[in-house]
């Protein structure tokens, strides 16, 4: 028993591990395979699920196996561990299983021009991402796995990226769900400061906790944004229809069982953590209610069958969504039936109209009608899955509509005003019959477009449109079995993924039993309603369709995206430019001015008095004339700068000045060396000079000089008050003392200066010695390397 | 030997470097063989230091063997031994991307015994205990970076480089002045014997002391390249080879970042509420300021360069804090990003060498050309977005972490945030250059430019995978740099 | 005196700072030159004013002038050196290969 447990534990972490392996080793299998490489993902994927099969003893008994790794930071409790509960046991099944089905589709459907070798690493990449979405059992995992499905996601949608919308669908997608990652990446940090853990059976059991911290609707709302960005949610549902752009398969994986999935299910991996409070309902059943109908509304206003789709998608969630913000048992077991319900029938649609597409070229819903007659196994499968999302009887989708019809009613007793939820319940699902009947009806009766009889070259099949061969129509027809399967016989299924899973959602285990027939109850008087109502405005679509025109609302969601890039985009030039104007004199204003604020508030806080020397020293006559000279002749190098042989003269003056000062304040060291330097330097400036022309205009305006003066005066001011507050200080110099009193009889020389520079700071003049050798280095370089001659002409 | 462990990654470059223009200087193989071999060399000296002083000892190093405060002293720790590796790992990825990138005029023009005066004095930098001598040390970082800058003489270098160091020239006369006041106000330069002595200052010393602590941090910003002090980086380091600007960009601006590390904490005990405040402050606006230049530039090594001003408003605001666990933050989200930006500056060089271009817009396709640059940049570009599971992400989270402890939530939300704007301006250029039609050239790229990119690139692959250890390493750095009493107590009290 | 040195510096300062926001390079290079000076008797100031006491041992003297701002600055003073003569030599080099002696960046215009 013990070894099954470790076993069973470490199937656990190879559910991930194989899909991921597989993805690092395709590149090298392809080559090996070549175009048969992805049966190599089909047995990646279906190990996986085999894997998860597997575990389903210790799961049903209630005794889900955790498997963690001391990574990244167990000190923290930040550990990467991953379990098995019924949540993410059935989620993940349901990913590896449609995961399976997607490669045989896609090992079809690609076409051999493309590099499918990379297509099948991306898509495992993306599996194993997504497994570890669900299957985490601690919110850093999570939330690694979570951005991880970002970038993959990202690298399929924008897979045909040679093609402008498929660059731009992949980056509104990673910028969107981006954007949520962070907001769930500071929602998590939230948690683990409040909470001390990241565990969420921890979090689970101190659900109470949770709701008393006063962090409380921060982390909500932080969390719930990753949640909405991610599941498309309104006002952030715009990206999900560009992502269509990507290849099919990939969008039929990514918005029935994946990607947009993973939203919700972390709304039902944190629904024992947050259900109850208002904040909760009210936030995200009203989300969910608008996305529901905006999806709804939007679907029927598609030409384009894969844009329905998205846009049927976005409703659907937004329906889940709605259901999980009530918090009740009943809504908990509605939704969680409907993910599952939901991931089969629209895995099955899309994969559907990727055939229509494959085969005829196109996916506009006014040129396809009738194509029964040509497609006639696709046809049938496309009507199990079409009435399945209508919320036809015998069909999954019947199922869990009735039992959101029920948790809707069930609130009326409240007051008259909750009638409101049953009535746009029956409005989003009448809009959703509608768009159902349009994709299985639409497309496949009715008078057949002669231009699709015959081969027009733009399809990628082979003359006229035909059904496909099995391995497109496989795995179409499993998912429509499942479909009739589960709205006929729900019993097996709902025992082994939908008890358990709502067990996990709800917190403990939960008793019901889902049937077909459960008398002459509201929900069912609704679902008449919602068919009946949804056939007559099936039938009167075009006037529908005018209606909405009617009504088109120009300024979507998806203008204010663009907008808004663009506007970043220059806006920030606009920013940079004006800050990094290559104009030194502008970046020496920003960089120095704050400086003298700041320095001018810290002498001035404390009264001037407090920096004024209490005594100076007596001032000679002849140093007075000496500083004079030297404020004077400085002053002059300003004066005349734009005379610049005199400039430099006047400089060589005002250093001059300086070595006699230095002579003058005990520092004949210092003398020498500056009269020195002094006059190497202004023999270099001459030189260059020489080169340079001799007299120039001003190139700033009278304004600017004058600014220039005041930031001058400013900063030198400042100095000048600091100086002098060092002069107030006057405090003693143990440091010079001792080099006094040791420069003799430890240093061995009677220049103090010296010593230091040789001995007690050496290290000094090392440096010092390097710079000079680094600038001559320098120099040199900049003499020697020119450009060619021929370069300059 | 152990002893004397703390000056030979300052003897060794100079040796190097001596060595390479002295002896070596007319053949340009034997300078790259003796660069590599010597590189590697300071490598092993470095991993003994850290190994050393992993176990929190202060290594203190008497140059001359005079007393401290009198004369110059070394002082080594966990912080110097991290910042001294990093340095020199970077400088191996450089060195080998250069034997593939830089011209042989380049070559010849002494751009090796160059580079090793430059590490001789970032290493200067992090080993002194003195503040005058860190601002010699600076000098001669800053020299050696403006002829490396300027090495080759193109137009555009020499336009860069005057701003460039007119803007240094003033952060160093600042610096200057600043060490003249701090000596002016407390009579000693020893950074340990000033930590006991700023805090007692009172009086006109007390202001001096607070105006010293504002000029240090203005200059320390300068060098780091915070807002508004940072203009001369993005115009400048995109200017010379990839090979340089990546090693700029990866290293040199660290320095400043090291030195408020070290000089904050240690030197300024009773300033820290002043320090705090303002480096998070000046760290937020960075952080905004450098993304937006970045998230409006088509050239690449351009919008990396101010991706740093971005990515040091991060440091700045976790050092800011001040903290134990913000001062880690920092530390680990210094590794992390002088590996990555180097990484990415690389990839920059690499890309623009195969296509002949270095504007995103000119450049397209290279996915399908070049899968293996694509997938490095694909990494190394997320991590720089704080996407994980690179070590982006846990750098990312150590600094939220250590915001949302101390409640500066607004500071927080907009390092957040700037992680998305981040992310908008990396996956730019993989959307414009790697992705679409082919566009541009396609010239042969010798292997060991690749090499050299792979190297840092699994560095931050290795980051992620020991984020612990990593943290806790840093965690204990930060806590040895936050307590000045261990230090005032190796340097003044022990060994006497 | 202090108040009259304090005042020179200041001067210095701000006559430095006023040349390096001037738009030619060789302005700007005076202006690094002035600040120079300007730091340098600032460090000087830190040790106080002395006359007639040159730091040079001699059992009779009654006290030095402050020996290590002195070695201070005449590091400081080779080492300015070093840098403006590169600088000098830069900006020789950028007006021969540009035919601009204005100090100002390339830029790389957005879009």
């Amino acid at each position: 028993m013990v070894g099954g447990q470790i076993l069973s534990v470490m199937n656990l972490m190879w559910v991930i591990a194989v899909p991921l392996l597989a993805a690092l080793a395709t590149p090298l299998v392809g080559r090996v395979l070549g175009r048969a490489i992805g049966w190599w993902a089909v047995a990646a994927s279906l190990v996986a699920a085999g894997l998860l099969v597997s575990l389903s003893g210790s799961v049903h008994s209630g005794n889900p196996p955790v498997w963690s790794v001391e990574w990244p930071a167990p000190d923290w409790g930040m550990r990467l561990a991953l379990y098995a509960d019924g949540w993410g046991w059935g989620f993940g099944l349901v990913v590896a299983g449609i995961g399976t089905l997607i490669c045989i589709y896609a090992q079809h459907y690609l076409s051999d021009a493309e590099p499918r070798a990379r297509f099948f690493m991306y898509l495992l990449l993306f599996e194993s991402a997504m497994l570890g979405v669900v299957l985490s059992a601690n919110l850093v995992g999570l939330v690694i796995f979570w951005e991880l499905t970002s970038a993959t996601s990202f690298l399929l949608i924008g897979f045909w990226h040679t093609q402008e919308r498929a660059r731009y669908g992949a980056y509104k997608a990673l910028l969107i769900t981006g954007l949520g990652g962070l907001a769930l990446v500071a929602g998590v940090v939230l948690i683990y400061l409040a909470m001390g853990t990241t565990d969420i059976r921890e979090l689970t059991a101190r659900a109470g906790e949770v709701q008393a911290h006063p962090w409380f609707v921060p982390i909500l709302v932080l969390v719930l944004l990753g949640v909405f960005t991610k599941s498309a949610q309104f006002p952030f549902h715009f990206w999900l229809p560009d992502a269509m752009t990507a290849p099919t398969p990939v969008s039929a994986f990514l918005h029935s069982a994946t990607m947009v999935k993973a939203g919700v299910f972390l709304l039902g991996r944190i629904h024992p953590i947050f259900r109850g409070r208002e904040e909760w309902f009210w936030i995200v059943s009203s989300v969910g209610m608008a996305t529901m109908l905006l999806g709804a509304y939007g679907a029927l206003r598609k030409t384009d069958l894969k844009a329905l789709l998205a846009y049927s998608t976005i409703s659907q969630l937004g329906l889940i969504t709605l259901l999980y913000g009530f918090g009740t048992q009943l809504a908990a077991l509605a939704a969680t039936f409907h993910i599952f319900n939901h991931a089969a029938f629209k895995a099955g649609l899309f994969l559907t109209v990727g055939i229509v597409d494959h085969e005829t070229g196109t996916r506009d819903k006014r040129v396809l009608k009738g194509l029964a007659k040509l497609m006639p196994i696709t046809a049938v499968l496309c009507g199990v899955c079409a009435l399945a999302s209508a919320g036809v009887p015998l069909l999954n989708g019947f199922l869990s509509k009735e039992l959101f019809y029920e948790e809707m009613v069930a609130h009326t007793g409240r007051g008259w005003w909750w009638w409101w939820w049953p009535a746009m319940a029956v409005g989003g699902s009448v809009l959703t019959f509608v768009y159902s009947l349009e994709l299985f009806h639409g497309v496949f009766f009715g008078k057949l477009d002669p231009h699709l009889e015959t081969d027009h070259g733009q399809s990628r099949g082979h003359g006229q449109p035909h059904d496909p061969g099995w391995g497109m129509l496989a795995p179409v027809a499993i998912l429509a079995a499942i479909c009739l399967k589960v709205g006929i016989w729900p019993g097996g299924i709902e025992r082994y993924i939908l008890d358990p899973a709502v067990a996990a959602v709800w917190g403990q285990p939960v008793d019901f039993t889902i049937k077909l027939w459960h008398g002459f109850t509201a929900p069912l008087i609704l679902s008449i309603l919602t068919a009946i109502t949804g056939l007559v405005i099936y039938w009167q679509r075009h006037r529908l369709a005018d209606v909405q025109t009617r009504l088109a609302w120009p300024f979507g969601a998806n203008t204010i995206y663009d907008a808004a890039l663009k506007g970043l985009v220059n806006g920030t030039g606009k920013l940079t430019d004006a800050l990094q104007n290559g104009r030194l004199r502008s970046y020496l204003w920003l960089a120095l001015a704050p400086v003298v604020v700041v320095l001018t508030l810290i002498l001035g806080r404390e009264g001037w008095s407090r920096i004024w020397p209490a005594q100076f020293s007596p001032l000679a006559p002849a140093e007075a004339v000496l500083l004079g000279l030297l404020i004077v002749a400085t002053l002059a190098v300003v004066a005349v700068n734009q005379q610049r042989l005199t400039a430099v003269i006047v400089l060589g003056a005002v250093g001059a000045l300086v070595s006699v000062f230095y002579l003058v304040l005990s520092a004949p060291d210092l003398a020498l060396t500056q009269l020195l330097i002094e006059a190497i330097t202004i023999i270099l400036f001459l030189l260059v000079l020489w080169q340079l022309p001799k007299s120039v205009p001003a190139l700033s305006t009278r304004g600017e000089r004058f600014r220039d003066a005041l930031l001058a005066v400013g900063f030198g001011v400042v100095m000048c008050l600091v100086v002098l507050a060092v002069a107030a200080a006057n405090v003693p110099k143990p440091v010079a003392d001792f080099y006094e009193a040791a420069s003799l009889p430890r240093g061995g020389g009677r220049n103090i200066v010296n010593v230091i520079l040789i001995d007690f700071r050496g290290f000094d003049t090392l440096g010092e010695i390097t710079v000079l050798g680094i600038a001559a280095l320098g120099a040199l370089a900049l003499m020697k390397l020119r450009r060619r001659k021929e370069d300059r002409r | 030997m152990s002893a004397h462990l703390p000056i030979l990654p300052i003897l060794w470059p100079l040796a190097t470097a001596l060595v390479l223009l002295l002896v070596l200087r007319r053949s340009v193989a034997a300078q790259r063989a003796f660069s590599l071999v010597s590189l590697l060399g300071l490598v092993a000296i470095e991993v003994a230091l850290l190994l050393w002083l992993s176990g929190g000892e202060i290594a203190v190093y008497r140059l001359g063997n005079w007393e401290a405060p009198f004369g110059i002293l070394l002082m080594a720790d966990r912080l110097s031994a991290i910042m001294l590796l990093l340095a020199s790992i970077t400088a191996v990825a450089t060195l080998l991307f250069a034997f593939g990138d830089l011209d042989e005029r380049r070559e010849r023009m002494h751009f090796y015994p160059l580079f090793q005066f430059l590490l001789l004095g970032l290493n200067g930098a992090f080993l002194t205990g003195d503040i005058f001598n860190l601002f010699v040390w600076y000098e001669v970082t800053l020299i050696a970076t403006y002829a490396l800058l300027t090495l080759g003489s193109e137009a555009r270098q020499l336009r860069a480089g005057l701003p460039f160091l007119a803007l240094n020239l003033t952060g160093s006369t600042l610096f200057l002045a600043a060490a003249g006041l701090i000596y002016g106000a407390t009579g000693t330069l020893n950074m340990a014997h000033l930590s006991v002595l700023t805090a007692a200052a009172d009086g006109a010393s007390a202001v001096v002391v607070q105006v010293a602590t504002v000029l240090l941090l203005v200059v320390f910003c300068f060098k780091a390249a915070l807002f508004p002090l940072y203009f001369w980086l993005p115009d400048g380091y995109p200017a010379p080879p990839a090979a340089i600007s990546a090693f700029f960009g990866g290293v040199a601006t660290k320095v400043g970042v090291y030195s408020m590390m070290r000089v904050f904490p240690l030197v300024f005990p009773e300033q820290r509420a002043l320090v705090g405040e303002g480096l998070m402050a000046l760290g937020a606006v960075s952080m905004l300021v450098g993304v937006w230049g970045a998230v409006c530039q088509t050239e690449i090594r351009r919008l990396l360069s101010f991706h740093i001003v971005s990515q040091i408003g991060y440091l700045a605001f976790a050092l800011g804090l001040l903290t134990e666990a913000g001062v880690a933050a920092a530390i680990f989200y210094m590794i992390h990003y002088t590996l990555v930006k180097c990484g990415l500056f690389l990839v920059a060089g690499v890309m623009e060498r195969m296509t002949g271009q270095n504007s995103v817009k000119k450049i397209g396709g290279l996915m399908e050309s070049a899968p293996a640059l694509a997938a490095l940049f694909f990494v190394a570009g997320l991590s720089l977005a704080g996407l994980p599971p690179w070590s982006g992400f846990f750098a990312k989270i150590v600094v939220v972490v250590a915001g949302f402890q101390q409640e500066r939530y607004l500071y927080t939300g907009i390092a957040v945030l700037t992680g998305l704007f981040t992310l908008f301006s990396m996956m730019k250029i993989w959307h414009l250059s790697f992705w679409g039609e082919p566009a541009g050239e396609r010239r042969p790229v010798p292997r060991v430019m690749y090499g050299a990119v792979a190297l840092l690139v699994a560095c931050s692959v290795i980051f992620a995978a020991v984020f612990q250890p990593v943290h806790a390493f840093a965690r204990q750095t930060a806590a040895q740099l936050l307590a000045p009493d261990n230090y005032v107590r190796a340097v003044l009290w022990e060994g006497r | 005196m202090e108040l009259l040195m304090a005042i020179a510096i200041g001067t210095l300062f701000g006559a430095g700072l006023y040349l390096c926001l001037r738009r030619r390079t060789l302005q700007v290079v005076l202006g690094f030159a002035l600040l120079g000076h300007a730091v340098n008797l600032l460090i000087l100031n830190m040790g106080g004013i002395r006359h007639g006491q040159p730091p040079l041992v001699n059992p009779a003297a009654a006290g030095y002038a402050d020996p290590l701002v002195q070695a201070l600055i005449l590091t400081a003073i080779v080492i300015g050196f070093g840098v403006t003569a590169f600088l000098l030599v830069l900006a020789y080099r950028a007006y021969q290969e540009t035919g601009s002696d204005e100090v100002n960046s390339p830029r790389d215009k957005h879009p």
